[in-house]
């Protein structure tokens, strides 16, 4: 299944990773959100998990790929 | 009404004919125009005019161009897939099961959401007529309404449809006829033909071309909708022929309503974009220029209308797509539970109902980003799996290159820019969504390494 995997963490980073790079570099982009009418999470705290979201899901998909791979090359 | 058929099923495809086959190719428009919500337009026109300096009938033309090429995209998918599921199934059948999943996984967040808005949206219309009664018990009102309509069945449903929509294009037309009347005697432009309603080169030569294409990106949400026809495509008539001709009708019908409406608001009053009180109320002040102060009450009211049409449809359309997620073991069994005498997907309509209830808490932006992030990454990929399918797998055996590799690709890179011109908000919650439904995915088939159960099924 070394193919879902791999395609799982194309699609994962044709979307996801281009933002999660500019989000590392332009660092005066404003996060805040506004999660409920009288809640807000401040772009300080927003950022960080975002960026630790979007990288933590593509490690996880390229050892996921990776195993795959691995245990494919022992199959045969 | 409609004869039932039971001659087209959908055993090809693995799957039992269980919900009603009831919808022709009127309903369907009808259904498409609901969820896209017509008087629309009127919201987003004052925002969109201070952007481009009243060019917005021409930010239209630009988003519908954008759309058509997704519109098409669907018609060709649903013509090889006439199942529940949209994108879910498209996907999942043409490229990949596990993306499959994540693509319906993002534009479920779309579908789930967007009748929640429309309750908060109805709730904060009608709060103005009627001050005394709190916004609570309006929501509550109206997910429980229209839950119950849609409980008892997709008849009920279509022809709830069909009256909101004809109150809601009577509105239209009586605006279009008492804007000509003002246009032909004299005032605002003064002229019913005038190139500046569309186009002005002073203006553009000014700000340049880059507002009307940020005018675009924000139009292109008012067309949010159209896709929605193809979760009934087990309920529709003929689905192969006429769920993918009601989708470009609704998405080229409801262009031109937009387009022509946005360009009498313009010559109503040339320069009104510099003098709205607030961008939101743009439309609604050129409305009470035009015609009465007490129109502007039935106007509040009309939108109301729309809402109510939407979130019903809306509502409907995420029941199907749960229910087609459900009967594939991607999300719990009762999901799939069908009522046996009223043929709805019971389970799932009560679990969009309490969803709706949710309208209570978040705030509007929250929910407005999380629809357009799921919208948007739904249809990039409705239009990948045209290529998937037709290009690749069958080798042009259907149509030519141009239609299975160059529009489809033309529509994906289309509504990859849009999304990309999202708020940073947006993409921040869209993608927190996105990697919940990664991690389950994963948990759910051991790490990519099985199969989502329906393709084990079919194997």
């Amino acid at each position: 299944m070394i193919n879902s995997s791999f395609k799982v963490l194309v699609y994962w980073c044709a979307f996801a990773l281009p933002f999660g790079i500019y989000t590392l570099i332009a660092k005066n982009v404003d996060f805040t959100l506004a999660l409920g009418n009288a809640y807000t999470l401040p772009s300080a705290i927003a950022r960080p998990a975002f960026l630790a979201i979007v990288f933590g899901v593509t490690a996880l998909l390229v050892i996921v790929t990776f195993l795959a791979k691995s245990a494919q090359s022992n199959k045969r | 009404m409609p004869q039932e058929e039971t001659d087209i099923t959908v055993d090809r495809f693995g799957y039992k004919q269980e919900l009603r086959r009831v919808l022709p190719l009127s309903f369907l428009v009808f259904y498409g125009l609901a969820y896209l919500c017509p008087v629309t337009v009127y919201s987003t026109f004052g925002l969109v005019a201070q952007q481009t300096h009243g060019m917005v009938a021409l930010s239209y033309i630009f988003a519908l161009i954008g759309m058509v090429f997704t519109a098409y995209a669907y018609m060709r998918m649903v013509r090889a897939y006439p199942i529940a599921g949209s994108v879910y199934s498209y996907v999942q059948r043409s490229i990949n099961p596990h993306l499959g999943f994540l693509a319906g996984w993002a534009i479920l967040m779309d579908y789930m959401l967007l009748p929640m808005i429309n309750y908060m949206l109805a709730a904060i219309f009608i709060k103005p007529v009627l001050p005394s009664v709190p916004a609570w018990i309006w929501i509550v009102g109206l997910v429980a309404t229209v839950t119950v309509v849609n409980y008892i069945g997709i008849n009920l449903t279509a022809w709830a449809s069909n009256i909101l929509i004809i109150i809601q294009m009577a509105f239209v037309a009586a605006f279009m006829i008492v804007a000509v009347y003002y246009l032909a005697h004299g005032h605002g432009a003064g002229t019913l033909f005038d190139i500046k309603g569309i186009y002005n080169a002073a203006e553009i030569a000014k700000m340049g071309w880059s507002p009307l294409f940020l005018g675009a990106s924000v139009l292109v949400l008012s067309f949010l909708g159209f896709d929605g026809i193809t979760t009934v495509a087990e309920e529709a008539i003929d689905p192969e022929k006429n769920v993918g001709k009601a989708i470009m009708i609704t998405c080229l019908g409801a262009g031109f309503i937009f387009i022509v409406v946005a360009y009498l608001l313009q010559l109503a009053w040339p320069d009104g974009w510099l003098h709205f009180k607030t961008p939101d109320s743009g439309a609604w002040e050129i409305i009470v220029r035009v015609t009465a102060d007490w129109v502007g009450v039935f106007f509040t009211i009309i939108y109301v209308i729309g809402c109510f049409a939407s979130a019903m449809a809306s509502s409907n359309s995420a029941a199907r797509l749960l229910f087609g997620m459900g009967r594939d073991g991607v999300l719990p069994k009762p999901f799939a539970r069908v009522h046996p005498k009223l043929k709805t997907p019971t389970f799932a309509i009560i679990v969009m109902g309490i969803i709706g209830l949710t309208a209570l808490g978040p705030s509007l932006a929250l929910a407005a980003s999380l629809i357009n992030f799921g919208a948007l990454a739904g249809f990039t990929m409705v239009n990948l799996s045209v290529i998937a399918h037709y290009y690749h797998r069958h080798k042009n055996v259907v149509g030519s290159t141009l239609t299975n590799l160059i529009v489809p690709l033309i529509g994906a890179v289309v509504c990859y820019i849009i999304w990309w011109s999202l708020s940073p908000a947006s993409k921040c919650l869209g993608f927190t969504w996105l990697a919940i439904g990664v991690i389950m995915l994963a948990f759910k088939t051991s790490y990519y390494t099985e199969l989502p159960p329906e393709m084990k099924f079919e194997e």
